[in-house]
C-alpha cells in the first residue's frame, strides 16, 4: 500500500506520469459509469438526422442510422477499455509466470521452454490471435483471450531475462544458502523484484491490446455489430467515410487518446519504478 | 460519358440477321482508335475461387467463365435468348423438341474442334446430379440431349417449355470438350479448355487472374480488348480510390454507399441499372421456431420497406414483398406491400407461443457490405416487433462452407434470374437447386411447374401471380428490398453495357479508348 502512494506520488511529480494517470483514471470512469451518462440509446435509429454534425443534441454528430455518436463512445469504453485490460492482465500474468519458472529453474527445461516461445514467436502476434479466433469462433470474449495468449510469449521473455539477472544477485545466493524451498525464493525473492519492468511493460502493451482488439473487431473476428465497440465502430464507418467524417472521427480519437493515455502511463512509470532514475 | 460508336446499338438495328453475317460485316467497320495496350482492368470485390465452368456459383466466376468458354445462347440485356454457339433454333409446335444449329468451325483453345458431340457431352455432364452443378434445376425440364450432324443439337423437354433457349443462358452452361469429360473433369479446375472470347494467362486466387485475347474466337473481330486483368479489392474504399486514381479502369460492383461520390467524380461515370438483385432473410422452415408459420408472418410485419431501401441500399432500390419478383421481371403481380406493423408482429409472436418474445442469431457474411447492415437494421426494427436478434458476422468464405443452404436463419444475397420460374426454381420449389428454406409447399410447386410448361402469356401472369401471393403470405423468406447494379468506369471505357441480371458482362464487345491515359 505505501509502496502505491509512493509510486503515485512520484508519478504526479512526472510530467508524463502526471498527464498520464489523470487520463487512465477519467477513462476507468467512463469505462465503469459510461452506461449510464449516455443521453441516448446508442443503438437506436434517428432516422430524420443521419450523418448530423457534432451540435448541443448530438455532441458527436451521428452516424449513417442516426445513432447518437456520443452515447456510442461512452457505451463502447466499456467493451473497448475494460477488455483490452483484460486481455492485457492475461498475457501478463500466464507470460510472467512462465518466463520466472523457466529463469529461474533454468538448464534443460529453460531451453524448451525458451525453444517453444521462440517458435510461437515467429508467428506475427495478430496472426496467432487470428488463428485462435478461427479454432474458438468470433466473439469479444474470444478475441480477449486470443490477445492474451498472443501476449504471453513477449512477456515471457522479459520477465526470463529480468529473472537471470536477479537470480544471481546476492540476496537470492542467501536464500539458497539458507535453504529456503524454489517456491519460496520465486515468490518472495525473485517477483517482487522484478514487478517493475513487467508492470511498466504491461502499461504500455494495454494500448497495443486496445489496437489489437480494435483491429479484429475491424475484421469481424471480435465484437459483432450493433455493438459500439470502437474499433467496430471505425470498420463500418469507412464505408461512410466521404459523406461525413464524425463517425470515423469520434472513435478514432477515442482509441488513440486511450492509446496516449496508457503510453504516457507507462513511460512515466518506467521512469518512476527505475533504480537508477531515482536521486 | 460518351462513347465513340456504340456497336451494340448497330447490332439491334439487324438483329433479325444471323449473327453470323453482322459480325462478319463489323469487321469492316473502322474499329475506333484504342489506348495502345487495350488492356482493361477491372476490380472485383470477391475473387474468383471456382475455375470449373459448370461449377461456379458468384458474379467473378460467372464472369471468368463468360470469358473462357461459351455456351449455346446468351442471355440479352433485355432477357431473351441471344446467338453463342448456337445460330439458330427452333422448337415444335408445342415446344417440347428444340433444334440448335451449331456455328461451324469453332476451337476450343486446345486446338480440338468444338462440334455437337462437346456440346451433348456438356449438358449430359450438367444434368447429371453427380456432378453437382449449381442451376442444374435451372436448365429446365431436359430430358434427352441429342447430336443429329457435327453441327445440330436436338434437346427435348419432359414437358412444353417455351423458356428453354433463355434457360439454356445460365452461366454453369458452358461447353466444354467431351474428351475431356469423359477423361479428366476434374482438370477444369486448374486449365481451362474453352471456345469464349479470352483464354487465361495467369490465375492468383485473391490477387489477379490475367486473360488474353483469344485470336482463333469464333466471332471475328471480336473480342476488341488484347487483354483483360480481373483484380480482387476486398476493400471497396480501396477499389474506388483505385479508380479515381487511375489504376483501374472499371469497378464491377460498386456498393451504394459510394455510388453518388464515384458518379460525380470527373472522368468517371457511374453505371445504374434496376435490377431483381435482392439480400433476404433466409428461415429454415423445417426446425423451430421457423417452422411456425406465424413466427415468419410477424417478422414480416418488422420490416419497414421504404426505410429499408434508404438504410441498406442508400435508395438504389425498390421495395420487395417477400417473393423475388420485382417490377424488373415480366409477370410482376403488384401487390400493395406489408406495412410496418410492429404491434401486429406481438400478436402474432404471442399466438405462436412466444408471448415474451424470441431471442434469434441472424448470421451475416461481411461480403458484402450490406449484408450485415442489413442484419443489423432487422434487428433495430424488429425490436418493437418483440423479436431480440442478435447479428453475428462471419468472413465470406467461412459462410459459404458454414452457413449458407446450412444455417437456420441467414442473409442471403441473390442476382436477378432471366425469368420468374428460373427465380423459383432456384431457391424456393422444393425440388429448388438451393432449397434453403426447405419451404417445400406443393401448392407452389404445381403453380410453377404449370407456369412454366404453358406458353399463353395470361395464364402465366395468373400463375405466377399466385406464386408471388402465396409466398407473402407464408414468408418462406424475407425479401425487405431489392438493389439496383451498381457499376463504375472511366470514361474512356467504350462498348459496355451493364446487365440486370447481373451475371452476364459481355466483355469481349468492350474497348478501351485511345483518349484513355498511357497505363502505368
Amino acid at each position: 500500500m505505501l509502496f502505491l502512494i509512493k509510486t503515485l506520488r512520484a508519478l504526479m511529480r512526472n510530467p508524463q506520469g502526471a498527464i498520464g494517470t489523470v487520463l487512465v483514471f477519467l477513462l476507468l470512469l467512463i469505462s465503469v459509469f459510461g452506461p449510464f451518462l449516455a443521453p441516448q440509446d446508442p443503438e437506436s435509429f434517428n432516422f430524420g438526422s443521419r450523418f448530423a454534425p457534432p451540435s448541443a443534441e448530438f455532441l458527436f454528430g451521428t452516424d449513417w442510422f442516426g445513432r447518437d455518436l456520443f452515447s456510442r463512445i461512452l457505451v463502447g469504453a466499456r467493451s473497448t477499455v475494460l477488455l483490452a485490460i483484460l486481455a492485457t492482465f492475461i498475457g501478463t500474468a500466464s507470460g510472467a509466470l512462465i518466463g520466472i519458472f523457466s529463469g529461474f529453474v533454468g538448464g534443460w527445461v529453460d531451453e524448451l521452454i525458451m525453444r517453444t516461445i521462440d517458435a510461437i514467436m515467429a508467428i506475427p502476434g495478430l496472426l496467432l490471435a487470428l488463428m485462435i479466433l478461427t479454432v474458438l469462433g468470433s466473439s469479444s470474449l474470444n478475441a480477449v483471450i486470443a490477445i492474451g495468449v498472443a501476449f504471453a510469449p513477449g512477456m515471457a521473455r522479459i520477465s526470463r531475462s529480468t529473472t537471470l539477472a536477479v537470480r544471481e544477485l546476492d540476496y537470492v545466493s542467501a536464500a539458497r544458502a539458507r535453504g529456503e524451498s524454489k517456491l519460496w525464493i520465486i515468490f518472495s525473492e525473485i517477483l517482487p523484484n522484478m514487478v517493475a519492468p513487467v508492470i511498466v511493460e504491461a502499461t504500455i502493451r494495454v494500448a497495443f491490446a486496445i489496437m489489437t482488439l480494435a483491429t479484429l473487431s475491424f475484421l469481424g473476428l471480435g465484437a459483432q455489430p450493433p455493438s459500439p465497440e470502437w474499433g467496430l465502430m471505425i470498420a463500418d464507418a469507412r464505408e461512410h467515410m466521404f459523406r461525413s467524417p464524425w463517425p470515423i472521427l469520434a472513435p478514432g480519437i477515442s482509441i488513440a487518446l486511450v492509446a496516449i493515455a496508457f503510453n504516457l502511463l507507462g513511460d512515466g512509470l518506467r521512469d518512476v519504478l527505475n533504480p537508477h532514475s531515482q536521486e | 460519358m460518351k462513347t465513340e460508336l456504340n456497336r451494340r446499338q448497330l447490332l439491334k438495328l439487324s438483329a433479325a440477321g444471323a449473327s453470323v453475317a453482322l459480325t462478319s460485316g463489323l469487321s469492316s467497320i473502322s474499329v475506333a482508335a484504342t489506348r495502345a495496350d487495350n488492356t482493361l482492368r477491372l476490380s472485383v470485390n470477391i475473387t474468383p475461387g471456382v475455375l470449373n465452368p459448370m461449377l461456379s456459383r458468384a458474379a467473378a466466376e460467372y464472369m471468368m467463365s463468360e470469358m473462357l468458354y461459351s455456351g449455346l445462347t446468351s442471355l440479352g440485356t433485355d432477357m431473351t435468348a441471344q446467338p453463342d454457339l448456337a445460330t439458330e433454333w427452333s422448337s415444335n409446335e408445342d415446344a417440347t423438341q428444340w433444334r440448335f444449329t451449331l456455328h461451324q468451325g469453332v476451337k476450343f483453345s486446345n486446338g480440338q474442334e468444338l462440334t455437337s458431340k462437346d456440346v451433348v457431352a456438356s449438358f449430359r455432364k450438367l444434368l447429371d446430379p453427380k456432378t453437382g452443378a449449381p442451376g442444374r434445376r435451372n436448365l429446365g425440364p431436359i430430358k434427352t440431349v441429342d447430336s443429329d450432324g457435327d453441327y445440330t443439337v436436338i434437346v427435348t423437354t419432359e414437358t412444353p417449355f417455351a423458356d428453354l433457349p433463355v434457360a439454356l443462358t445460365y452461366p454453369t452452361a458452358k461447353v466444354v470438350p467431351a474428351d475431356i469429360i469423359a477423361t479428366d473433369f476434374d482438370s477444369l479446375a486448374q486449365i481451362p479448355v474453352g471456345s469464349g472470347p479470352f483464354r487465361l494467362e495467369e490465375f492468383r486466387v485473391d490477387e489477379i487472374a490475367i486473360l488474353v485475347k483469344n485470336p482463333e474466337y469464333f466471332v471475328s473481330g471480336l473480342p476488341y480488348l488484347n487483354q483483360i486483368e480481373i483484380k480482387t479489392f476486398p476493400d471497396a474504399a480501396g477499389s474506388t480510390a483505385a479508380l479515381l486514381a487511375g489504376e483501374i479502369d472499371m469497378i464491377h460492383d460498386v456498393q451504394p454507399t459510394d455510388f453518388a461520390r464515384i458518379d460525380k467524380a470527373s472522368g468517371v461515370s457511374g453505371l445504374r441499372t434496376p435490377s431483381g438483385r435482392f439480400l433476404d432473410v433466409v428461415m429454415d422452415t423445417t426446425v423451430a421456431p421457423f417452422d411456425n408459420i406465424l413466427v415468419r408472418q410477424a417478422l414480416s410485419y418488422c420490416v419497414d420497406r421504404e426505410a429499408m431501401i434508404e438504410l441498406v441500399a442508400d435508395g438504389y432500390g425498390t421495395a420487395g414483398n417477400d417473393s423475388p419478383i420485382n417490377a424488373a421481371y415480366r409477370y410482376y403481380a403488384d401487390a400493395p406491400h406489408k406495412s410496418y406493423d410492429p404491434k401486429k408482429a406481438k400478436a402474432l409472436l404471442a399466438e405462436a407461443g412466444y408471448p415474451n418474445g424470441l431471442e434469434l442469431e441472424l448470421i451475416a457474411s461481411v461480403k458484402p457490405g450490406y449484408r450485415s447492415t442489413m442484419a443489423v437494421v432487422l434487428r433495430e426494427m424488429a425490436k418493437a416487433g418483440g423479436f431480440d436478434i442478435s447479428v453475428k458476422t462471419m468472413d465470406h468464405s467461412s459462410y459459404l462452407d458454414q452457413v449458407w443452404k446450412k444455417g437456420k436463419f441467414y442473409v442471403g444475397f441473390y442476382n436477378m434470374m432471366p425469368t420468374e420460374g428460373m427465380s423459383f426454381n432456384l431457391l424456393f420449389t422444393s425440388g429448388a437447386s438451393w432449397n434453403e428454406t426447405k419451404w417445400n409447399n406443393t401448392t407452389f410447386d404445381e403453380y410453377v411447374r404449370l407456369a412454366d410448361e404453358t406458353t399463353d402469356s395470361e395464364k402465366r401472369k395468373e400463375l405466377y401471380a399466385n406464386a408471388q401471393s402465396l409466398m407473402q403470405k407464408e414468408v418462406p423468406a424475407l425479401i425487405p428490398c431489392f438493389f439496383d447494379i451498381l457499376g463504375a468506369k472511366a470514361d474512356y471505357v467504350n462498348g459496355y453495357e451493364q446487365h440486370p441480371r447481373g451475371a452476364s458482362f459481355a466483355f469481349h464487345k468492350v474497348w478501351v479508348g485511345s483518349n484513355a491515359p498511357a497505363n502505368k
